[in-house]
């Protein structure tokens, strides 16, 4: 609200050091409560060295920004989804395929295991950015003004806007439907005038854009995990003492990590309910019609198979 | 306190010796960077690309590139005679016919440049012609480009709706009578300022059948409207979108129907375009740096904080906060104000019981009112981009404009029902 | 002094139908975008970034556009009572300032802009749809930051000139 106790010229006194940490989310994201969460334990634990300044609402740009701002050092840390990494390293490619998660758990634990290190020391050899843990930004699901969608062949010829990436591309074509990609500000207006048919995104953004006033219909595909991540700036991190490191890695392990992943499903039923309180007609898949959705995206792993680590591929089971 | 002094101050003074707007922007944020926080200045340079990196900006040029191509093409001709011809014979009626075509283009883009580069780009030349002063012709059709985001759709309310999470559906609703309203009162003030300076108003009454040729040899000038409209309404295209189709339609009714256009005239057109918006889009790379370094340093927090210890009335705060967005509105763009100011003043007028609908439309019509406002002006800079009237020329009457403008901001402000009513 | 100005006129030449021929693509790409979403069913995924591109390029091209054609936004109160007033020797200064100021903020933005675009081809960075180097699309800041200085460096070359040695002139004839 207002003052909010920040306000003051820290940037001024030379010793105390400044983490600048950005993303797009609204403050009320599972990431933004996280991100309280890993200020309070950074600003505690290294004893009032180190301060952190959070920076939502896309107040330092979005997402793909933020990571660019990352990687030239104009911000310390960000947090941002998975699949804005990709261009930096064609491994993160990976996390943004269909289906490629069996369930949460299994997210998990990948992401804390090999495939996870793979990613992230590739992204390090690649740029000046550390993945730093993986957040949960749920699951995407499909939302469409047009009707109530239940398999895969219910989607040909209507229009989603998606994520201005190629994997989304190639997914909606694996799918015989057309993805249509423009800003997340663009959406709204484009789909209570019929430009896109459809988005999707998880039931947390569903939320946040307020995308259940203009479309009727939802249908929990889960088709792709929004896998969030805390991003730090390499020079920066070599730049601060060891145990200031330390202090970075077991805050963001512990908000990012884990704090956010437990309240991740009590944010995401509560979308959920807001969108059906609004009158959004929800379809849970059964699993005939789940097999439909997993069927078409094998062409997928096959498109991506030249680009991605084949370890990865061994990993996931592709 | 001495880094808003360095960022607005400098500002202020770089603008009024006549360094060119952007670059006065520019300067005063770098030397702010650099006297004032641990941020590289190489961010500058990266807002020069991110800053512009947007699909909503490039309807910019290509609504400029159609209107210049209308006039070239004979389309901006037949459209000005018909309305005249229906309107002529009143008192500054190409005047109103320009804000009523910017409330229309406003039901389009969403977005006060696009609005004005359109409806600039076709009506001030016609008003010269008609023998409306220039410095009028430009300061109203800038002022009417703020009609462009009340009306819905409205770039700015969805960034709103989104980062305060209110209803988008609800605030262009809300929109739509200060909109009209908005294009009441310009009407009102065009009326006025034509009678006193003897503007418009030919002694010939209209008369069916001036009307009816008019109307048959401007058919397809009229259908540019429809199809542009029509297409974003059937759900054909964006607003982006709908721009290149301008372009494409005024190119092939230019070419093969008026015959009026040729290759050399599309070239010039193009050019001419490609400079407007080489001088005028450039200000908005630099002003999202600006905006960055006023998120950074939490400056709207410390203004809340400076309004609420001087009173707690909830009319002096409404009229304090309206003063102070309208000192923002001279200064920074209005969607990167929009994301650093709806959080935190949100919660304040809440508090004071405003629903966030009507902070929301109160909000976006005090920072379109700064579209006219000296010395960051935006659709000021592209009315004068396209008339080449000197923008220090535009700031009295832009200044009659901005009065005039602030009535509805007031009636917003204290009469919910002018925002609510159509709201179940 | 000669061979300059022929320079600088081929480049003006350049310029303006790089200028021309970039718009052209721009409308053409997005118009195609529109075409291929509704006449064939498909849509293209690459367009909508082509066209940022071009526009961000257009946009910093244009600037230095704008200087050549003298259009640039500029209040002129000062300017103007200047000369109102006689005191030329004064307004010749502005102007010297007022392109000094144009001139710093043009070499740091170029300055940081190099540096950008040399990080940007370190770390390989690529367009998420059409898959162009983030280094070329950046590559505009840079390259109309250099340009726009060089014609502020004549400029200014012409206000001192106007300043000290013509006033010479003058007195001497
Ligand atoms: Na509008
Ligand atoms: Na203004």
């Amino acid at each position: 609200g207002c003052g909010g106790g920040g306000g003051d010229d820290s940037s001024a006194d030379g010793d105390k050091i400044m983490i600048r940490i950005a993303s797009d989310e609204t403050s009320d994201t599972p990431c933004s409560e996280a991100t309280e969460i890993f200020k309070k334990q950074v600003e505690e634990k290294s004893g009032g060295k180190m301060t952190v300044e959070y920076f939502c609402d896309s107040a330092m740009g979005d997402e793909r920004e933020i990571a660019e701002s990352v990687n030239m050092g104009n911000l310390e840390m960000g947090i941002i989804s998975g699949c804005y990494l990709a261009t930096y390293d064609e491994n993160w490619y990976l996390v943004d395929m269909p289906y490629v998660f069996s369930d949460r758990e299994a997210m998990y634990k990948h992401l804390d295991g090999e495939v996870g290190q793979i990613l992230k020391d590739g992204l390090k050899k690649n740029s000046k950015i550390e993945c730093l843990d993986f957040a949960d930004g749920s699951f995407k699901v499909l939302l469409n003004s047009k009707k109530e969608v239940k398999t895969v062949k219910d989607i040909a010829n209507l229009k989603f806007r998606s994520q201005e990436s190629q994997m989304n591309m190639s997914i909606y074509k694996a799918w015989k439907s057309t993805a249509v990609p423009m800003g997340f500000s663009e959406i709204y207006t484009a789909l209570q005038q019929g430009t896109v048919d459809g988005v999707d995104t998880s039931p947390l953004y569903q939320r946040s854009g307020k995308f259940y006033e203009v479309g009727k219909y939802y249908t929990m595909t889960n088709h792709q995990a929004l896998l969030m991540t805390s991003i730090i700036n390499t020079d920066f991190m070599a730049s601060l003492p060891e145990d200031m490191q330390q202090v970075i890695r077991d805050a963001s392990k512990e908000a990012y990590g884990v704090q956010e992943r437990s309240i991740v499903k009590e944010a995401e039923e509560y979308a959920c309910k807001v969108m059906d309180d609004a009158g959004c007609k929800r379809h849970d898949l059964t699993d005939a019609e789940l097999k439909t959705f997993k069927d078409a995206s094998v062409a997928v792993y096959d498109e991506y198979s030249k680009v991605v680590d084949p370890k990865l591929y061994e990993l996931m089971g592709l | 306190m001495g880094s808003i002094v360095m960022l607005f101050g400098g500002m202020i003074l770089l603008i009024f010796i006549g360094v060119p707007v952007g670059y006065a922007i520019g300067l005063s944020t770098i030397c702010t960077y650099a006297s004032y926080s641990n941020v590289s200045i190489s961010l500058i340079s990266q807002n020069c690309f991110t800053g512009l990196n947007s699909f909503v900006l490039l309807a910019i040029p290509f609504f400029i590139l159609a209107g210049v191509i209308m006039g070239e093409g004979g389309i901006a001709k037949r459209l000005v005679d018909l309305a005249d011809s229906i309107i002529g014979f009143v008192t500054g009626g190409l005047g109103m016919v320009a804000i009523l075509t910017s409330t229309f283009f406003g039901a389009i883009t969403g977005s006060g440049n696009a609005t004005t580069s359109a409806v600039g780009a076709l009506l001030i030349p016609s008003m010269e012609e008609k023998k409306y002063g220039r410095v009028f012709s430009s300061t109203l059709v800038a002022s009417a480009g703020a009609i462009g985001i009340i009306i819905p759709p409205s770039i700015p309310f969805v960034i709103y709706g989104v980062s305060t999470g209110t209803s988008i559906g609800d605030l262009f609703i809300a929109g739509i009578i200060p909109g009209l309203l908005m294009a009441l009162v310009l009407m009102i003030a065009c009326y006025i300022i034509s009678k006193k300076n003897g503007y418009g108003g030919s002694d010939t009454k209209p008369s069916a059948k001036h009307i009816l040729v008019s109307a048959k040899n401007g058919i397809w000038a009229l259908l540019a409207p429809v199809i542009i409209l029509g297409g974003i309404y059937a759900g054909i295209f964006t607003p982006t979108e709908s721009a290149v189709v301008a372009v494409v339609y005024s190119i092939l009714v230019g070419f093969f129907i008026y015959r009026e256009l040729t290759i050399k005239k599309l070239i010039d057109a193009i050019y001419k375009t490609a400079i407007i918006n080489g001088i005028t889009s450039f200000i908005i790379a630099f002003s999202a740096s600006m905006c960055k370094f006023i998120s950074i340093e939490r400056i709207p927090d410390m203004i809340c904080d400076a309004i609420t210890s001087i009173t707690d009335s909830k009319i002096a705060i409404l009229l304090l906060l309206n003063i102070v967005l309208l000192l923002i509105g001279m200064l920074i763009d209005i969607i990167p104000a929009i994301i650093i100011l709806a959080p935190i003043f949100l919660p304040l007028v809440e508090s004071y019981g405003m629903s966030p609908i009507q902070f929301g439309v109160m909000l976006v019509l005090n920072l379109g009112i700064g579209f006219v406002t000296p010395p960051y002006g935006s659709t000021l800079f592209v009315a004068s981009a396209i008339s080449k009237v000197p923008v220090d020329r535009m700031f009295k009457t832009a200044f009659v404009f901005t009065g005039v403008l602030s009535i509805v901001l007031l009636i917003v402000t204290y009469l919910p029902a002018a925002s609510l009513a159509l709201i179940q | 002094m000669k061979t300059i100005r022929k320079i600088v006129s081929g480049y003006d030449f350049i310029e303006k139908w790089v200028l021309i021929v970039l718009t052209l693509i721009m409308v053409i790409v997005i118009a195609a975008q529109v075409f291929t979403r509704y006449v064939l069913g498909d849509a293209l995924y690459w367009s909508e970034e082509l066209g940022k591109f071009i526009f961000v390029w257009i946009s910093w091209l244009g600037v230095s556009a704008g200087m050549k054609e003298k259009e640039h936004i500029q209040v002129r109160l000062v300017h103007d009572a200047l000369r109102k007033k006689g005191l030329f020797k004064a307004q010749e200064t502005l102007e010297l300032l007022l392109n000094l100021c144009w001139f710093i903020t043009s070499i740091i933005v170029t300055y940081y802009g190099i540096g950008i675009v040399g990080m940007q081809m370190d770390t390989g960075v690529y367009g998420a749809s059409t898959g162009i180097p983030m280094w070329i699309p950046y590559l505009c800041v840079p390259i109309s930051g250099a340009i726009i200085c060089l014609r502020l460096i004549g400029e200014m070359y012409k206000n001192v000139n106007d300043l000290f040695v013509k006033r010479k002139e003058g007195v001497n004839g």
